[in-house]
């Protein structure tokens, strides 16, 4: 650059002039130096071997162009595929559909509202009173119940607003803290190793009826919608042995809508002492039918060995085989007894569909499907059992 | 080409080193090309000129035998080197050798090592001393060499984009995953392997790590869409309050996913500065954490009390109000709507625009007499007016929509239209403004008077919209990917759309980008 002084006797404008002039220079000459710079950098990486590095692959470059067409998406593959995904529950390792997951692990982390984790609370607290509400979350029909939640944390603008019938599931999960909900999960019933005093208070809480699939207890109150009260007897059975009867003795109470429903007796030894029973079938019972039914004894089975010593789990197999419950224990909810009603409708009806005709009172239609398991399995031996042939006028 | 990695070193580069050290070298770079003192810089200005021509441009050289200066375009180093057969000379631009024996220019490694420690000393205290360009050692090349197929992230590529399965309700979910996997700040952080887990009891359980997992699902170029349920486990395990499977609101998970993943940057060991947000210094602080100055001025002896509290999001009103179909009035006071009415079912509603809505938010607010302060001034308890304006804008700017009313007679959504730009200017809402002001006015068609505007300037990069009801809907989102591209995300669906399509859209979570991001 050719010198210049600030003379401050220079003319100011000739200066400013003379700088002007140089402008194109000054800036011909940034130019060509960020060219050099990069003609630099490309010399440099060929002479080092690094030139390729930058190469792209065509075949790659053609794969992964965007498609922009109607009815496909970006990647080509057209919009309305109904491709299924599985996915592994983290919780419990089992491979569930995409699409049903968040359903899934609502129940399996036991945050829904018919998930175990409330009557797994209540086992882990099986020395202490229990709450009434802990019932009341499992049962649809509570409107406007105490919202146990404070909506502090909750913006006032959020389109899920708790509404009256649902606001139950936010309690559900305010009032277990984490760590209650994370023991729960894993607090299922190890009915193997408890003894028979331990079996009995357990069985008095929860349903217990065995799952197949995971071999465990079902840990929901007694009037689980998903099992029958059959099973229950059946597990009680199968867990106390001949203590059984008294444990149902215990648990047996009648409720006034399962009376009227069904002309057949629910067992209503202690509500109505003075009124004459009447069988499933509406016919009158003998003291003695009475009793044998309060002992959870067919009454058949009385009238027909007069011994009366049959042995109770053949007997209850053969109740259970012709569809038709008997006075099961804590059948105070309309479950049991519509069921029974049901059955003395008519035997051939399998025993999905009373006891889904039952449970669809109180739980929603998607327990259906299990009910019709049972019924299907019910049906199958049906046949075989010589008591059923007494039914079939009807 | 094809010469081995590491260098492409000529003999006479060698026999230099072996005679003399590269001393002489390391003296001319430090004077006349990489100049570390204003001094330096005038000696090389007046001294670099060329013996034989004059000129000062041209390339010009430096010999390394002796003091000659020549320009390379008239030929003058090359006679230099061929009749003096001093071999070496140095570009004065970026301090190359050039051997003119071998006739080009030569790299050692030795001697770009000095280049880089000139360099580095030179920049010290700029902006240029930045990052240093990748150099493959000779293993990564050997690799890169033997494995040819390469993957590259073009304007038109998928690569970056990809869809999310719904897994029962989660929509609201899949459009913040969207929007957070294609911001651009975030995008750097993971992909430049950043994140270093401090969950080390929990590791599986870092909400964070998780994130940097999903970069790589995002930018692995797989097609078919992810299914995000270790996300979604991991979500419902940490944030209980969201936790089941009904519809929710994408705004409170947004809110609550950034609280996770703030508290997992911090790791499980220490607790004692768990709720002290000002000590922060991960990325989420980085990104979204901005800084909203409220201001309450005492209506008797006018003293201002400050405070500035951060915040993650900016919820707005839109302030539109059922308007009687048979009547003009206005119900609410005191703000203005440009733009048409829509009638629906006898029902008004004026639209209105995001500044609107931004100016009222930073409106002062006369608190009213039932809502008395003791002003820390004048000591007795005075109506007051508060005012929010912004004090530190944060990285990306989160704009909610109140679309969703809750009042004591009836649950809505309210539809309006509000249009956003996709360049949005900030500086209006500043704090800045209102220190210099008593009141707060603006007129539509002011500018800031500060020269650095362009520090407030953002754009959009995604927007997530809600379609149906108060009690039940669908979210769905575009994204912006590759400057200019915007895309649809519809849970596992990704088409392309237009500007025109994002911008009509009815908006809810409106998403920007600073544009430029300063250095700490």
């Amino acid at each position: 650059m050719s010198e210049y002084s600030f003379d401050g006797s220079e003319d100011q404008e000739s200066e400013d002039c003379q700088l002007v002039n140089y402008a194109p220079d000054v800036l011909t000459e940034l130019v060509d130096d960020v060219i050099l710079g990069l003609c630099f950098d490309v010399h440099r990486s060929c002479k080092m071997g690094t030139f390729f590095v930058d190469d792209v692959d065509p075949a790659e470059l053609k794969e992964f162009e965007i498609v922009d067409q109607v009815g496909l998406d970006i990647f080509g593959q057209p919009v309305s595929s109904k491709k299924q995904y599985e996915c592994e529950c983290p919780n419990c390792g089992r491979t569930i559909s995409a699409n049903r997951f968040a359903p899934h692990l609502e129940k399996c982390m036991g945050m829904g509202r018919n998930s175990s984790r409330i009557a797994s609370k209540r086992l882990q607290n099986s020395g202490k009173c229990e709450s009434e509400g802990d019932d009341d979350d499992d049962n649809d029909w509570t409107y406007g119940e105490k919202k146990k939640k404070k909506k502090s944390d909750k913006k006032a603008n959020s389109p899920r607003q708790s509404k009256p019938s649902k606001s139950s599931k936010n309690g559900d999960i305010s009032s277990v803290s984490s760590v209650g909900s994370e023991k729960s999960s894993g607090g299922y019933v190890n009915y193997e190793a408890m003894t028979i005093e331990e079996r009995k208070a357990v069985l008095k809480q929860i349903c217990g009826v065995i799952s197949e699939h995971t071999k465990r207890m079902c840990t929901r109150s007694h009037r689980c919608p998903q099992h029958s009260d059959e099973q229950r007897r059946q597990v009680r059975l199968y867990l106390l042995g001949n203590a059984a009867s008294s444990l149902l003795d215990d648990d047996i109470h009648v409720d006034i809508d399962g009376y009227e429903d069904s002309p057949a007796v629910s067992a209503p030894s202690s509500h109505h002492p003075n009124l004459p029973k009447r069988d499933h079938l509406g016919r009158f019972m003998s003291a003695q039918q009475v009793a044998a039914l309060a002992a959870g004894l067919p009454w058949e089975a009385v009238s027909n060995s007069p011994g009366g010593s049959v042995s109770s789990m053949r007997v209850v197999q053969q109740w259970e085989t012709m569809g038709i419950t008997t006075t099961g224990p804590a059948s105070n909810s309309s479950a049991s007894a519509s069921a029974s009603a049901s059955a003395s409708a008519s035997a051939s009806a399998s025993a999905g569909a009373s006891a889904s005709a039952g449970a669809s009172a109180s739980a929603p239609s998607k327990k259906k499907k299990s009910k019709k398991k049972e019924g299907h399995t019910h049906k199958k031996s049906k046949s075989k059992n010589p008591v059923l042939q007494q039914y079939d006028l009807h | 080409m094809g010469t081995r990695a590491g260098g492409s070193s000529c003999p006479h580069v060698v026999a230099l080193k072996e005679s003399r050290g590269l001393d002489t070298f390391r003296i001319i770079l430090s004077n006349f090309v990489y100049c570390r003192s204003p001094r330096a810089r005038r000696l090389k200005a007046q001294s670099c000129i060329c013996h034989d021509c004059g000129t000062t441009a041209d390339r010009l050289h430096c010999c390394l035998d002796c003091v000659y200066f020549g320009c390379y375009g008239n030929q003058h180093i090359q006679e230099h080197a061929k009749s003096h057969r001093h071999h070496l000379a140095l570009d004065l631009s970026y301090g190359v050798l050039l051997c003119g024996t071998c006739g080009d220019y030569v790299y050692d490694e030795d001697v770009n090592k000095v280049l880089h420690e000139e360099k580095y000393r030179a920049t010290q205290g700029t902006h240029a001393n930045g990052t240093v360009a990748w150099q493959p050692s000779s293993n990564e090349l050997n690799l890169l060499q033997h494995n040819p197929k390469r993957r590259k992230i073009t304007h038109n590529s998928t690569i970056g984009l990809r869809g999310l399965i719904n897994l029962g309700n989660t929509c609201f979910m899949n459009c913040i995953v969207q929007a957070l996997m294609h911001t651009p700040f975030l995008r750097d952080f993971f992909l430049s392997d950043k994140h270093e887990c401090l969950m080390i009891q929990s590791q599986n359980h870092c909400l964070v790590c998780e994130m940097s997992r999903l970069f790589q699902e995002f930018y692995s170029g797989c097609r078919s869409p992810h299914v995000p349920f270790k996300l979604l486990h991991l979500v419902w395990t940490h944030a209980r309050h969201l936790a089941g499977y009904e519809q929710q609101d994408a705004h409170e998970f947004f809110i609550a996913a950034l609280d996770v993943l703030h508290r997992h940057c911090k790791g499980d060991t220490d607790h004692t500065n768990h709720h002290n947000p000002h000590h922060c210094n991960c990325i989420i602080d980085q990104v979204f954490t901005g800084g909203l100055q409220s201001d309450v001025t005492c209506q008797a002896c006018l003293g201002v009390s400050t405070t500035v509290d951060p915040f993650w999001d900016i919820s707005l009103d839109l302030g539109t109000h059922l308007v009687q179909a048979d009547s003009q009035d206005i119900l609410t006071a005191g703000f203005l709507t440009a733009g048409a009415s829509a009638i629906t079912n006898g029902i008004s509603y004026t639209s209105t625009s995001l500044t609107d809505c931004l100016k009222r938010f930073t409106r002062p607010e006369h608190l009213g007499s039932s809502a008395k302060i003791k002003c820390s001034h004048c000591h007795s308890y005075q109506e007051s007016t508060k005012q929010l304006t912004m004090k530190k804008l944060p990285v990306v700017a989160c704009f909610h929509l109140k679309r969703f009313e809750h009042s004591t007679k009836f649950r809505r959504k309210i539809s309006t239209f509000v249009s956003f730009p996709v360049e949005l200017d900030l500086t209006p809402f500043m704090a800045h403004r209102r220190n210099g002001l008593d009141t707060f006015s603006i007129s539509p068609g002011e500018m800031c008077p500060t020269p650095a505007s362009n520090e407030n300037r953002y754009s959009l990069f995604a927007v997530v919209n809600h379609r149906g009801s108060i009690d039940s809907g669908h979210y769905t989102c575009f994204i912006r990917q590759h400057r200019d591209q915007w895309f649809r995300c519809e849970d596992d669906i990704i088409t392309k759309a237009t500007v025109a399509d994002v911008v009509n859209s009815e908006g809810y979570l409106l998403f920007y980008h600073k544009q430029l991001v300063e250095y700490e």
